[in-house]
């Protein structure tokens, strides 16, 4: 924990575990036995041992509360453990100082942390002096002694050292790994009293009581977790009387409770590591009423306790998935703005194609906080000021883009929301690539839509954003560059055009003709998703974990040199591996028809001038992408074969160009 | 032979009471076999219970508090919101664990004392429906969307109609018992 809002996010969840557990073992009471009324405690110890996850929540979104108090009380201080924009995390269970404190935050923290040291201390010294005392009291009697063996073996249990202390009023165990037993030296204790120290010693109660002073240690400004921790102490206390009524019989069970009753008003060693049979005259009345309890509890019921400890496990100690609301990303009054944008820093991206998605549909729809949430966290700030910006001037929270942008955008295209074309990794495991928006037209100075920006009419533009998505707190989008504008629509930007080169170009030169192959690869959100083919309606939430759909354009452009009287065709042949075999699709190319093709062959008749071009796309390959996994196989290369009128002449192997046509 | 009798009864309301909640039939958003009813039959049936199996009396008030939750589901449901609190479902999934694995033991105990011979079923039964309880939870926590909750679902099924079946069964059982002599 490095900060106190890590503590506050860490110390309610433990104290929301307590709660669920002391509701239940209040309705299980007389139900289930005390070995479940203590052990179910070993929930909270795992919960106290495990740090708070933000994405999680224990029974309440707590995860969010503490991060928009954060953000609001943060927003003032210049905190040198946190940030109003620094999501809450947790990362380890024990108080850091990683810096000098700055802030009033700040110190409360180190107060906090302060506090957790002087408390373990102080634990150290009470059981340290209570060793040191113990050291200088003297050896029981041999009655005693004798008493003790006796007691020991009826029982089968194994004795410890045992001292006499004088002014002692009950007998204790002190000790985690030499324990010792102290009894009175002016009085010899009943067997019975033996016999629950002797218990303790067994079940190594000491070393448990000090791991739970531990855990209470880390919580010390927590009232109410120090009043479960007497809790689980009594708990203990209680598992211990019923293991005595265990072994006693008859009469010697109701002078057990009389016993204890007379310890009530005692005064009993406090110290971690010590176990005593008196634990203050409150707790011991809940012990007896535990005990008149004793037989009465159901039998059978160790299967039942065991699956009633699994089904709590899930929601208190490993948490589930933080729900949120999809309105909890659309602000209306600035109240809401602190939890959403604390929505947007907890909820984050978890795939790239949830950050591309979300970004996008932050842009089309012109909500910064849908932005926020796919953007890194260092845009937090200017994301919520530009939004406080707009209530001052429209009275809600609005996120306007340039205006430049939004011009661009205006006239999108109904339906058709956007495509991630060309994603293709980096060195450094990022992707980048470019984000197409799909429009009718551009608004010009005259406000004529369906017209380029000079006002000539077009059948559709595209608004191109270069874009880099990596991983930073999730999945992050970062715009590389300025948007670009091209006359045509987003699909004619698959082959061939001026605007966007090939992701990948083969190329090869014969005696006989020219091949070339260009490849593209379009990502588009899921169809399952929507109720369109392409694309994701505009009014659709963001998917901050959905997977893209990616579709691979391959084109071939086949010139042929002068030669063949009829037609000219080609084969291509896609190897996975350029070790492999070219295996050629089986269709014969003899231009029985003026021309046809199938992508990956095609022929077409000569022209009157002797020329011939032929050019095909198709599409390959589609389905969910497996992000995060990788992007989709591409070939290794191609190999083209050339037909003049029907014949083989020449057989090319191709290969990749960069954008100057260099090999 | 009073008592008899009232145990009789009792077997047979907690029988139905089984049928109301472990089978549902939904016709659009309303529930004719709503669980409450069939929790507050078995409640009813408690106090009979008891003086053949004291531990059935531990059972009233986690009966109530299940009766109280599955109403308030129901009338969610069939105004169509429906309830999404985890804090009370979580606590009703719980006292449900212990509810009826203590419920078909108590009944398990009375049939071994009359000599009936589903004892050892319901005492089978109650093991299976606990861990079915106890896994289909687990795996809607960790696994939401496998196909191994479906399977789940069905083996439910199966296990609930059985427990239907020799509640029943221990039902008729009793009431061909010949009265013991005064």
């Amino acid at each position: 924990m490095e900060s106190i809002w890590s503590f506050l996010l860490q110390t309610l969840s433990a104290s929301v575990t307590a709660a669920v557990l002391l509701l239940l073992k209040y309705l299980l009471q007389d139900k289930l036995s005390p070995r479940w009324q203590y052990g179910i405690w070993g929930i909270l110890a795992l919960r106290i041992l495990l740090p708070a996850v933000a994405s999680r929540q224990v029974l309440l979104p707590l995860p969010m509360w503490v991060e928009q108090m954060k953000s609001v009380v943060e927003a003032g201080l210049s905190s040198a453990y946190s940030g109003p924009y620094a999501p809450v995390a947790v990362g380890h269970v024990l108080p850091w100082i990683t810096d000098r404190p700055a802030s009033v935050t700040d110190w409360l923290f180190v107060i906090y942390a302060a506090g957790v040291a002087l408390t373990i201390l102080w634990y150290l010294f009470t059981y340290l002096r209570l060793r040191l005392l113990l050291r200088r009291g003297a050896p029981v009697s041999a009655a005693a002694e004798a008493q003790i063996a006796r007691v020991a073996e009826q029982y089968g249990l194994r004795a410890c050292r045992t001292v006499a202390v004088p002014g002692l009023d009950t007998a204790f165990v002190c000790g985690l790994f030499r324990p010792v037993l102290a009894v009175p030296a002016d009085a010899s204790p009943d067997d019975k009293v033996l016999l629950h120290e002797l218990l303790h010693l067994r079940y190594r109660d000491g070393l448990q009581n000090f791991l739970w002073c531990l855990l209470r240690s880390l919580h010390w400004c927590n009232p109410f977790l120090q009043y479960v921790f007497r809790r689980i102490g009594n708990d203990m206390e209680s598992l211990c009387d019923q293991r005595v009524l265990e072994r006693l019989e008859g009469e010697d069970r109701r002078e057990y409770g009389v016993m204890l009753l007379s310890a009530a008003s005692r005064r009993y060693a406090r110290a971690p590591g010590t176990t005593s049979i008196s634990n203050g005259g409150r707790q011991i009345a809940r012990r007896i009423e535990a005990i008149a309890r004793f037989k009465r509890y159901p039998a059978g019921m160790g299967l039942v306790s065991i699956c009633i400890a699994l089904v709590l496990l899930i929601p208190t100690v490993w948490g589930m998935e933080l729900s949120f609301d999809m309105e909890d990303f659309r602000p209306g009054p600035v109240s809401e703005l602190p939890r959403a944008m604390a929505a947007s820093r907890i909820h984050r991206c978890t795939t790239p194609g949830g950050a591309l998605d979300t970004y996008a549909k932050g842009l089309l729809l012109q909500n910064g906080v849908y932005i926020a949430a796919a953007s890194p966290l260092s845009k937090q700030a200017e994301l919520e000021a530009s939004m406080r910006r707009s209530v001052e001037e429209e009275s809600w929270v609005a996120y306007h883009l340039e205006p430049e942008q939004s011009d661009l955008l205006y006239y999108r295209e109904p339906g058709m929301s956007y495509e991630v074309i060309d994603l293709r990794e980096t060195e450094d495991g990022a992707l980048e690539g470019w984000l197409v928006f799909g429009v009718e037209g551009f608004r010009n100075d005259a406000g004529v839509s369906g017209a380029d920006q000079d006002g000539n009419p077009i059948s559709g533009g595209s608004v191109l954003i270069p874009v880099t998505v990596r991983q930073e707190n999730g999945w992050v989008v970062e715009e590389q560059g300025p948007w670009r504008t091209a006359n045509i629509p987003p699909s004619d930007l698959y082959g061939s055009n001026d605007v966007l080169p090939y992701e990948r170009t083969f190329t090869a030169e014969g005696e006989y003709g020219t091949i070339t192959v260009g490849e593209r690869t379009v990502y588009r959100v899921p169809a399952a998703a929507s109720s369109s083919i392409w694309g994701v309606k505009l009014d659709e939430t963001p998917f901050l974990s959905t997977s893209l759909e990616f579709v691979c354009w391959t084109y071939v452009n086949c010139t042929v040199a002068s030669g063949p009287t009829r037609t000219a065709g080609y084969q291509l042949a896609i190897l996975d591996d350029p070790n492999d075999e070219p295996v050629f699709p089986d269709v014969t190319v003899d231009g029985r028809h003026s021309s046809s093709g199938g992508g990956d062959w095609g022929y077409s008749q000569i022209n009157q001038d002797g020329s011939v071009s032929i050019t095909s796309g198709y599409g390959n390959g589609n389905g969910a992408d497996t992000f995060p996994g990788t992007l989709p196989d591409r070939p290794a290369g191609y190999v083209a074969r050339l037909f003049w009128d029907g014949e083989l002449v020449e057989e090319l192997e191709l290969k990749e160009v960069d954008s100057h046509g260099t090999t | 032979m009073e008592q008899r009798e009232a145990l009789r009864a009792a077997v047979r309301r907690v029988a139905w009471g089984y049928l109301l909640i472990l089978v549902d039939i939904n016709l659009g958003t309303l529930n004719i076999l709503p669980n409450w009813l069939g929790y507050i039959l078995i409640v009813r049936s408690l106090a009979d219970l008891k003086k053949e199996s004291p531990s059935a009396g531990l059972l009233t008030p986690l009966g109530i508090l299940l009766a109280f939750w599955d109403g308030i589901c129901w009338i969610g449901e069939l105004f169509g919101a429906a309830v999404n609190w985890p804090l009370p479902q979580l606590l009703a999934t719980v006292i449900s664990l212990y509810f009826h694995f203590q419920l078909l033991t108590n009944l398990a105990d009375i049939a071994g004392r009359y000599g009936c011979p589903c004892e050892s079923k319901l005492r089978v039964l109650r093991t299976v429906q606990v861990v079915l309880l106890t896994v289909s939870y687990l795996a809607v926590c960790w696994l939401p969307e496998a196909t191994i909750l479906t399977v789940l679902m069905i083996i439910s099924l199966v296990v609930a109609v059985w427990i239907c079946m020799v509640l029943f069964s221990l039902h008729r059982f009793l009431a061909e018992l010949p009265e013991s002599p005064a």
